[in-house]
C-alpha cells in the first residue's frame, strides 16, 4: 500500500493526505511554451505522481510528497506518554537499487506525523497509520547515514539502516534535492543519447524502471516530491554497473522546468521564484558522495531562452565516468 | 569589471546563505577563457580551494559557458566571489586587455600577436615566467565512432582528412564512406594547437565542409554517434567516443596516454596555461593562482581527466627508448651502448626538459619543473637514489656538434637541480640518438630535451 510522504525543509511544512491507494496528484505549473525544443515537453497539468513506480511496486521506491503543513496531533503529549512508548522497526530490506525497505511500528502513536531524519538534515515528514504503522521505502541516496525518526512531541530513535556498502558498490547515483516550490527536472543522457531518445535519454517523462536498467546495465529515474508549494523534492538517477555496462560517459542536466523556454513571472528577473537554489549530489562506488550547493541565476522574462540555457549541463557540475 | 547578477536567499538545511546581496568589498576574481580548462578543471579547482579556506561555497550557473562562485566563511560573512567565463582561448586575451579578467585560462600559448597587444597597452610581457604558468597537460585525441575499424593514421593522412583532401575511410583502410569532419570553433585553443601542429606543418586549412562546435562535450559526443565522423579534442573529452593511434612519418607509433603525455611525447600533447598581468593580479587572484598551481591540486588535475605535472616513474622504458634508434641511423654504437647501460635497471622519470632550437635555456615550463622536480627527489622513497640526466638534441647540425649542445642542456639541468640541493650522478649528451618523435617538423623540438632516469 503506498502511502503519503510528507518532506520538510528549511522549517516550512504542507500536508498532502493519501487515501486508500495513495494516489497523489501533483500540480504542475503551467506547461512552458517549448516552440522549436529538441526536448519532449511535459504533457500534462496533473500528474498522478506515483505513476510511473507501477512498473515495480516492490523495488521503486513511491514519490515522497513534499508536505509542508503540519498534521494536528491528536493526543497532548506529555513526557510519561514518551517514557513508555517505543519505535519499533521491522521487514527491513535494501534492494538492488540501494532503496530501503521498512515498517515502523510506534502503537503509541497512530495517526501521528512524524520525521524521518536523514544524514542530521535532509528531513521527511511521514504519518503512522490507525495502528501506529508506516511503510517506508527510501532511497540511500548518500549511502548509510545517521537517521532519526522523530515524533513532534520529541518522541524520537536512531533508525538503523541496512549496511548498503556493499550494494553501492555496484551503483552511481546522481541526485538532484531542493526545497522551493518550482519544478526543477534532472536529465540524465547516457552514452551520448540524444534529447527524446527513448534508450538513453532518461528523465520524469521516460524514466526507465530497475529491471530494465539491471538487464541493460544501465539506469532508471525515481522522484520523491513532487508537491509544487513548499518542501523538499528528489530526483534521484540510479545507474547499475553490471557486466552489460559498457564504457562511457553519462551527462547530467539541470532543467529549469517552471521557467520554460520563455520565463515567465514569478520565475524570471525579480520574480520570487527566479532564481531557485538546490544541491547536487553525485555518489560512485567506493567514493565519498560529492554534494555542491547550487543556484541557476535568474533569466530575464519573455525572451526566449536556447537550449543550452534551458537545458544546463553545468547546473549539475560532473558526470558519471563509467569504466 | 562588468557586474554579476548575484541574488542570496535562505538555502537547503544545513547550507544557508545569508539573504542579502553581497557586500559591495567582497574580493573579486574574474577568470575568461578556454573551455577545455573552464568546463570542468577550473570549477573543481575553485571550489577546492574554498574548501581549503574552510569556505561554504555556492555555484551561481547563467548558462554553460558562466557560472559564479559565492563563499562565505562559517559566520556566513561574504568571504569571496569568482566569476568564470569560458568562451575559448582568445577571450582570455581580451579579458586580460581589456582588464575584465584577472586570470586567462588558454589551452594553447598567447600569440605573438596578443602579446604584442598587450605589451603595446603597457600590460608587461606575457611570455615571462611568472606570468605565463602551465596549468596541466593535455594531449588532442584523434576520435571516431567506436565501432570505425580504423585504428591508426599517420600525421600526413590525418591533416590531409581535415583539409579534405581525403574524403573516404576507404583511403585510411576503412569501410567505403565519406568522412565526416567535426572540428571545433575558431575561438578555440583546442582548434588553434591542432591548426599548429597538424594542418599548418601541410600548409593546409580545415575543409569548409567541417562541422563546428564550441564545446569539446560536444564535438565529441556528435563523433561518438556517427560512424563516418572524426574530430578532435582534449584528452578529457574522448568520453563516448574512441581515441584512434598516430604514426609519425618515419613509423612511430604513438597512443594517447598519461605518460607520454607528461612527457609530451605524443605528437599532439599540449599545454593547458594560465596567465596574468605582471604586477596586477589582486591577492585574490593570486591566491587562487597559486593553489591552482600547486602540488595540492594536481589530484584535482587528474580527478577531472587532465594529465597533472605530478612525477611518475616508469619501469621497463629502457626497451622504448632504444628501439626508438631503429626509425633512425645510429652513428656512435659506443654511446648508444654507454646510454643502454645507464638506462638498464633504471626507472625514467615524466619530467622532461625542452630546449630551443641552438639553446641551452630553459623554458617556463622547464623552470617550474625544477622546482617540481626537486622536491619528488627529495622525498624519503627516493633520497639516496642515483640521478641521472640524459641530454639530446634533433638531428639537425652534425653529430659531434649535437653531442656537445645535449651535453651542455643536460649540464643546465644539473646546475639548477644542485641549486635546489640535487646533485646528478651522471650528465650525459647523447646526441640525436634515441629521438622520442620524428626529426621532421615539431618532431625537431620533442627531441631537443633532457630525460631524468633514477636509480
Amino acid at each position: 500500500m503506498w502511502k503519503s510522504y510528507e518532506a520538510i525543509a528549511g522549517g516550512a511544512l504542507v500536508v498532502l493526505t493519501a487515501v486508500g491507494l495513495g494516489i497523489v496528484f501533483s500540480i504542475a505549473p503551467n506547461p512552458s511554451a517549448n516552440a522549436g525544443s529538441v526536448y519532449p515537453s511535459h504533457t500534462n497539468t496533473l500528474t498522478p505522481v506515483n505513476a510511473q513506480t507501477t512498473q515495480s511496486s516492490t523495488t521503486q521506491a513511491p514519490n515522497q510528497t513534499a508536505t509542508t503543513t503540519k498534521l494536528a496531533n491528536k493526543r497532548p503529549s506529555t513526557p510519561d506518554s514518551i517514557k513508555s512508548c517505543l519505535i519499533k522497526t521491522q521487514n527491513t530490506t535494501l534492494d538492488s537499487a540501494g532503496v530501503a525497505h521498512f515498517d515502523v511500528l510506534v502503537p503509541c502513536r497512530k495517526q501521528h506525523s512524524f520525521q524521518l531524519i536523514y544524514d542530521e538534515q535532509y528531513v521527511f515528514n511521514y504519518q503512522t497509520d490507525q495502528y501506529g504503522k508506516s511503510h517506508i521505502d527510501f532511497d540511500l541516496f548518500l549511502g548509510t547515514r545517521p537517521t532519526q525518526i522523530r515524533f513532534e512531541d520529541g518522541l524520537n530513535s536512531t533508525l538503523t539502516l541496512p549496511t548498503s556498502k556493499n550494494t553501492l558498490s555496484k551503483l552511481s547515483k546522481a541526485a538532484i534535492i531542493w526545497n522551493s516550490p518550482v519544478n526543477l527536472d534532472l536529465h540524465v543522457h547516457e552514452f551520448a543519447a540524444e534529447a527524446g531518445q527513448k534508450k538513453g535519454h532518461i528523465w520524469q517523462q521516460n524514466p526507465n524502471n530497475q529491471s530494465t536498467a539491471i538487464k541493460t546495465g544501465r539506469g532508471y529515474l525515481t522522484q520523491y516530491s513532487a508537491e509544487h508549494t513548499q518542501g523538499s523534492n528528489i530526483e534521484v538517477y540510479t545507474f547499475f554497473h553490471t557486466e552489460n555496462s559498457r564504457t562511457g560517459i553519462i551527462d547530467l542536466k539541470v532543467d529549469f522546468e517552471s521557467r520554460g523556454t520563455i520565463p515567465k513571472a514569478p520565475f524570471c528577473g525579480k520574480g520570487k521564484h527566479a532564481s531557485p537554489s538546490y544541491q547536487t549530489i553525485l555518489l560512485t562506488p567506493n567514493k565519498a558522495p560529492q554534494r555542491r550547493s547550487m543556484r541557476i541565476q535568474a533569466a530575464p522574462c519573455e525572451q526566449k531562452l536556447s537550449q543550452d540555457v534551458r537545458y544546463l549541463s553545468s547546473a549539475f557540475p560532473g558526470n558519471l565516468k563509467i569504466r | 569589471m562588468k557586474p554579476y547578477p548575484y541574488i542570496l536567499s535562505p538555502m537547503l538545511l544545513s547550507l544557508v546563505f545569508a539573504s542579502k546581496l553581497a557586500a559591495a568589498d567582497t574580493p573579486q576574481v574574474h577568470i575568461h577563457g578556454s573551455n577545455t580548462i573552464g568546463a570542468e578543471l577550473m570549477p573543481a579547482l575553485i571550489e577546492h580551494y574554498g574548501q581549503t579556506q574552510t569556505w561554504n561555497t555556492e555555484r551561481r550557473v547563467a548558462n554553460n559557458e558562466t557560472s559564479t562562485f559565492v563563499f562565505q566563511n562559517a559566520q556566513q560573512q561574504p568571504t569571496l566571489n569568482v566569476g568564470l567565463q569560458a568562451k575559448g582561448s582568445s577571450t582570455a586575451f581580451k579579458g586580460l586587455l581589456n582588464g575584465s579578467a584577472h586570470i586567462g585560462m588558454a589551452s594553447r600559448p598567447i600569440k605573438d600577436k596578443e602579446a604584442a597587444k598587450l605589451q603595446a597597452a603597457g600590460l608587461g610581457d606575457l611570455h615571462d615566467f611568472g606570468h605565463e604558468r602551465v596549468l596541466a597537460l593535455d594531449g588532442l585525441a584523434i576520435i571516431t565512432h567506436a565501432e570505425n575499424p580504423v585504428q591508426t593514421i599517420s600525421m600526413q593522412s590525418l591533416a590531409k582528412v581535415f583539409s579534405g583532401k581525403i574524403t573516404n575511410w576507404q583511403t585510411l583502410g576503412g569501410q567505403d564512406l565519406a568522412i565526416n569532419v567535426y572540428a571545433r570553433d575558431h575561438q578555440s585553443g583546442t582548434f588553434d594547437t591542432f591548426k599548429s601542429l597538424v594542418l599548418k606543418p601541410s600548409k593546409s586549412s580545415l575543409t569548409p565542409n567541417a562541422k563546428r562546435f564550441s564545446s569539446n562535450e560536444k564535438l565529441s559526443d556528435s563523433v561518438a554517434r556517427d560512424p563516418q565522423g572524426v574530430g578532435f579534442t582534449g584528452f578529457a573529452y574522448i568520453r563516448n567516443a574512441k581515441a584512434i593511434e598516430l604514426e609519425g612519418s618515419c613509423g612511430m607509433r604513438f597512443s594517447p596516454d598519461e605518460f607520454s603525455v607528461k612527457t609530451e611525447e605524443y605528437p599532439l600533447a599540449r599545454r593547458l596555461f594560465l596567465y596574468t598581468i605582471p604586477g596586477s593580479a589582486t591577492a585574490s587572484a593570486q591566491s587562487l593562482l597559486d593553489y591552482s598551481l600547486s602540488d595540492a591540486a594536481q589530484r584535482i588535475i587528474s580527478d577531472t581527466g587532465f594529465v597533472n605535472q605530478d612525477i611518475q616513474l616508469k619501469s621497463g622504458e629502457q626497451g622504448k627508448r632504444l628501439h626508438a634508434n631503429l626509425f633512425h641511423p645510429i652513428q656512435n654504437q659506443t654511446l648508444l651502448r654507454d646510454l643502454s647501460s645507464k638506462m638498464a635497471d633504471a626507472d625514467r622519470a615524466s619530467v622532461i626538459f625542452q630546449f630551443n632550437h641552438g639553446s641551452s635555456q630553459l623554458d617556463n615550463k622547464s623552470l617550474q619543473d625544477i622546482s617540481r622536480l626537486a622536491r619528488f627527489l627529495k622525498r624519503p622513497e627516493h633520497v639516496g637514489k642515483s640521478v641521472k640526466l640524459f641530454g639530446f638534441a634533433d638531428s639537425s647540425g652534425d653529430f659531434n656538434t649535437n653531442q656537445r649542445l645535449s651535453l651542455k642542456r643536460a649540464q643546465v639541468v644539473a646546475t639548477a637541480l644542485e641549486a635546489k640541493g640535487i646533485k646528478a650522478a651522471s650528465v650525459t649528451g647523447y646526441s640525436e640518438l634515441s629521438p622520442i618523435a620524428c626529426n621532421t617538423g615539431k618532431g625537431l623540438d620533442k627531441n631537443r630535451r633532457v630525460e631524468v632516469w633514477l636509480k
